[in-house]
């Protein structure tokens, strides 16, 4: 690279492997570790970094994609691990999202929504398509099914969520009734549908779903006003 | 299936929501899927809405995957996984909603059907059945012919039933191209003395066939869906 303002992805100028890597960096973009910097972005804003290389990789840059694998993975497998809560199942949705972000990262706009979100819609999708292909497939589960992640559910209704949109979030979700909140949190991060639902908090499936209705439309007037 | 345009504002909305949120499943997400192919307000609303949940994706902790994931991945993207995107299709959703398919099958036909020429796309065949239902299966071919893509946006072919489909050159026996599951995006290398069979009104065809494909490599079950192959932008 030359000079000091690095805007332009450099094409495969990174290394492969990235010994530096100890921490596990958050889907909020802090840029890559001064001392492992697969794809210099430049000192460009981080929460535009992201949006950046996946445009970068659209373009075919391997290096770019290495830094958004090392910036969102762990995030994306936590979720596929939250809501597969089977390890294998976990890395094998996460491969394929991220294949699938490789192989599609030309369709992304930015106008349509941020990068974190286009990845988040990539791996749920895929995760949620998993899990119904193997609930569908066993009915019973065997011993081997037995999750390799403990079920946090009860102890994960009472989030935490940082950032602004979080903290509104948060609130918003805090105005619904208990039973409305429970319903759509178990949706999000366990991939029930209403069926699963009303049977899993043993409602009947109508009062169910109008439960979901009802929370997601207070949700969005909350969050809109 | 209802179009959320004909639905009252509070039903679409919900539709939308539900969408985001999971819950939406079988028909009902099929059909929107369908449907934000053709609406782009629909699409901008649907990641309005992902957009609006994606905090709960950030609260939970992340964790590490195995080193060995990272490594695999990247040797694949070397190999030049996806190096083409011969596939390229329809913004923002042939890679959200690719899996889910079905949104990729009716995609593909509205490109089809308002573009003249799909970049990279080689080829296409649009098969229907006899009946004249909504089902469909796109199959597509890439400019170098080197692999397809077929989606198929029909019922299951039933219990110990899966589609398979062929190629029927005139005077020639079948060719399979394998077996398609319903609901799925199926994409795989197709055989370069395969692929040179596709020349443009040769004719493909679904045949239903016990699970796992014809037996004997020919076609044993009724013929559901038969579609003409053409060449990209012809």
């Amino acid at each position: 690279m030359e000079g000091g303002t690095a805007a332009v992805m450099p094409q495969a100028s990174a290394p492969q492997e990235d010994p530096g890597r100890g921490t596990v960096p958050q889907l909020q973009l802090e840029p890559i570790a001064a001392n492992d910097p697969p794809v210099p972005f430049g000192e460009s804003d981080p929460l535009d970094s992201l949006e950046s290389l996946i445009e970068a990789s659209a373009a075919g840059n391997r290096a770019a994609f290495s830094a958004l694998y090392d910036a969102a993975a762990p995030q994306l497998f936590g979720l596929a691990l939250r809501i597969l809560k089977r390890r294998d199942w976990a890395e094998d949705v996460l491969q394929d999202a991220l294949i699938s972000a490789w192989r599609n990262a030309g369709e992304y706009r930015r106008e349509l929504g941020s990068g974190k979100a286009w990845l988040t819609v990539i791996l749920r999708n895929r995760a949620l398509d998993r899990l119904r292909r193997e609930t569908t497939s066993r009915l019973e589960p065997s011993g081997d099914d037995m999750p390799d992640v403990e079920d946090p559910s009860p102890s994960a209704l009472d989030l935490t969520i940082s950032g602004e949109s979080g903290r509104r979030l948060m609130a918003c979700l805090e105005q619904l009734e208990e039973v409305q909140k429970r319903a759509i949190l178990m949706a999000y991060f366990e991939g029930l549908t209403h069926e699963e639902l009303a049977a899993r908090i043993a409602s009947p499936l109508g009062t169910v779903k109008s439960w979901i209705r009802r929370g997601l439309q207070r949700l969005k007037g909350c969050l809109e006003s | 299936m209802t179009d959320t345009s004909n639905m009252s504002p509070e039903d679409r909305e919900a539709r939308i929501a539900e969408y985001a949120l999971g819950t939406l499943v079988g028909e009902a997400r099929i059909a929107l899927e369908a449907e934000m192919v053709r609406d782009e307000t629909l699409r901008r609303d649907v990641a309005a809405w992902s957009e609006r949940l994606q905090p709960l994706a950030d609260s939970v902790p992340p964790v590490a995957p195995p080193q060995h994931l990272r490594a695999r991945l990247l040797a694949r993207i070397g190999e030049g996984v996806g190096e083409e995107r011969p596939f390229s299709i329809v913004r923002w959703l042939a890679w959200t909603f690719g899996a889910s398919a079905l949104a990729g099958a009716v995609a593909v036909a509205a490109v089809l059907l308002f573009t003249p020429q799909p970049p990279k796309l080689g080829g296409y065949a649009m098969l229907h059945d006899a009946a004249g239902s909504d089902s469909v299966i796109v199959f597509q071919i890439d400019q170098k012919r080197r692999d397809m893509v077929v989606l198929a946006q029909a019922p299951a072919a039933g219990a110990d039933k899966d589609y398979e489909l062929w190629i029927l050159p005139p005077g020639k026996n079948p060719v399979s191209l394998g077996v398609v599951k319903a609901g799925e995006r199926m994409e795989r290398p197709i055989a370069p003395e395969t692929a040179a069979t596709l020349k443009p009104d040769i004719t493909l065809a679904i045949s239903v066939e016990p699970a796992g494909g014809a037996p004997g490599g020919a076609p044993t079950g009724p013929v559901l869906f038969t579609g003409v192959f053409h060449l990209a932008g012809k």
